[in-house]
């Protein structure tokens, strides 16, 4: 069901222009905060957007924000990991 | 001229004549019937001495002959034997030499080889060394940020996640 709700709502987005977008936060952002967010997403990609927030935790901070296929990764658990990437592959200086 | 006597040997009579008759028969005899043979025998008798030391001289030669192969053929046997014990003898110091090259290589390959585990296994450690230290770094940042990450900074991060999106490219 949840696919097909998906899936419906796919399909109203494209035929009145709309972009789903949705934004994942480790911690729960307001109404009124949703709000803006979506209108400052709107206005910088220049597309009418449909709002989704979601949380979770393990993020850390940052955010996570799904535009139609694309995934903007900018919360501070993956910046971590790139730092711990970074900290194992670092040469030493003997 | 001596006078002699009647009865004396030297004295000249009719025997005499008849003496000198039969000694020239007698020599003739001899000399027809018997020296003959008798010098023929001694000639024989020669040429059969002179064949026999003829022969034996030529026994004595390959006696002689037969001896100097004798000592060519064992000097010849020493020789080879002599050869043979010095082919044998640098056989034996060339697998010797051998041996020693492979046991230096053998050693050599195994320095080698544990110079390569001793650095694999350092690579190893320090590899683990960095990923323990890397994890250690990891989680003291989140705890801090755990503590330190305000409602105020969470939004700004927000605000900077906003940012990246791009869809131009």
């Amino acid at each position: 069901m949840p696919a097909i709700e998906e899936g419906y709502h796919q399909l109203v987005d494209k035929r009145e222009g709309r972009v789903l977008a949705q934004l994942t936060t480790a911690v729960a952002v307001g109404a009124a905060e949703q709000k803006q967010l979506a209108e400052q997403l709107s206005e910088r990609l220049h597309l009418d957007v449909r709002f989704e927030a979601k949380v979770d935790p393990s993020l850390l901070g940052g955010a996570v924000v799904r535009v139609g296929d694309h995934v903007f990764d900018a919360s501070l658990t993956t910046r971590l990991q790139q730092l711990r990437q970074d900290l194992l592959t670092q040469v030493p200086s003997r | 001229m001596p006078v002699v006597a009647a009865n004396s040997p030297l004295s000249l009579n009719l025997t005499f004549p008849v003496e000198i008759v039969v000694f020239l028969a007698l020599l003739y005899l001899l000399s027809r019937y018997v020296f003959p043979p008798i010098s023929n025998a001694l000639k024989v008798r020669q040429q059969q001495i002179a064949q026999a030391l003829s022969e034996a001289e030529a026994a004595r030669r390959e006696v002689d002959e037969a001896r100097q192969k004798e000592k060519s053929g064992l000097a010849d046997a020493r020789r080879q034997a002599q050869e043979i014990l010095d082919r044998a003898e640098k056989l034996g110091e060339e697998l010797r030499e051998e041996l020693r090259q492979k046991g230096r290589q053998e050693q050599e390959a195994m320095i080698t080889r544990a110079r390569a585990e001793l650095a694999q296994e350092r690579e190893q450690a320090v590899s683990q060394l960095r990923r323990q230290v890397a994890d250690l770094v990891l989680l003291a940042t989140q705890k801090i940020l755990e503590e330190e990450l305000d409602q105020k900074r969470q939004r700004r991060l927000i605000d900077e996640a906003l940012a990246e999106v791009d869809l131009s490219a």
